[in-house]
């Protein structure tokens, strides 16, 4: 069972998971960075602008320090 | 194909350690030596503790995840799989600290210290092989309750024996 992707799908799926990114607690902004970082972590590896977008959310607390974990905090030069 | 989930172990274990790093509970669904267990006592322990308040309280560790809860000078650990829900899980911490605070009456730590058998009975009637069993924290009660009944005729009919094995041997 799957849901076809296009690119409007994932722009919303990215708005959706970036509310609770921004969300003030770090638990919840935890469970949304690991949705992200499972189910879109290709994409954000190919978008730079989503890329920055979340590290730029994820600055404080263990996002960040999973961002770096993985090598996706780094943008490219 | 057929996936039997539900011989899966969810909690593999519970662990209430004090802020001085001491355990006041420990509870175990998986198979873990004695070894195995000091070692991972030891492990979450200095992890925990060492963490400052502000982070989240999702832990990953060996590839488990470990939710953690700071209740005054006590932290209630759970460890789960990787897989697993941990707003869930911070949610049957919450559950079995209400249920025993509604049992002690404004619980502390000489509560569980002193009392330690029932805070294992009252973990037992909530979670059973790893899984959430009763969510109710009424029926959790009446049937802790109903065991101490149990508890006070065995001592009633204990004593009540053994005066007449002392009247018999007069």
């Amino acid at each position: 069972m799957s849901i076809e992707d296009n690119g409007g799908l994932r722009v919303l799926a990215i708005n959706i998971l970036g509310r609770f990114l921004s969300n003030c607690d770090n638990n919840i902004r935890f469970i949304s960075f690991s949705f992200i970082t499972l189910m879109v972590a290709t994409w954000i590896g190919q978008n730079q602008k989503i890329r920055l977008m979340v590290v730029e959310i994820n600055l404080r607390g263990d996002g960040a320090e999973r961002l770096r974990e993985r090598g996706r905090a780094k943008a490219p030069e | 194909m057929l996936h039997i989930s539900f011989l899966r172990r969810w909690i593999h274990f519970v662990l209430l350690i004090s802020r001085q790093g001491k355990v006041r509970l420990a509870k175990w669904y998986s198979p873990y030596s004695q070894k195995e267990r000091s070692k991972v006592i030891r492990e979450l322990t200095g992890l925990i503790i060492s963490r400052a308040p502000k982070l989240c309280n999702f832990v990953e560790w060996r590839g488990f995840k470990v939710v953690y809860k700071r209740y005054a000078s006590l932290y209630f650990c759970i460890c789960n799989d990787h897989e697993d829900n941990e707003l869930e899980t911070l949610a049957i911490i919450h559950h079995y600290v209400e249920t025993l605070d509604r049992y002690f009456g404004s619980v502390c730590e000489l509560d569980l210290i002193f009392n330690f058998h029932k805070a294992y009975f009252i973990l037992d009637e909530i979670l059973l092989a790893g899984a959430m069993q009763e969510t109710s924290k009424r029926t959790t009660l009446r049937l802790i309750g109903a065991q101490e009944d149990l508890v006070e005729a065995a001592k009633e009919e204990a004593s009540s024996l053994s005066n007449i094995i002392a009247q018999a041997t007069k």
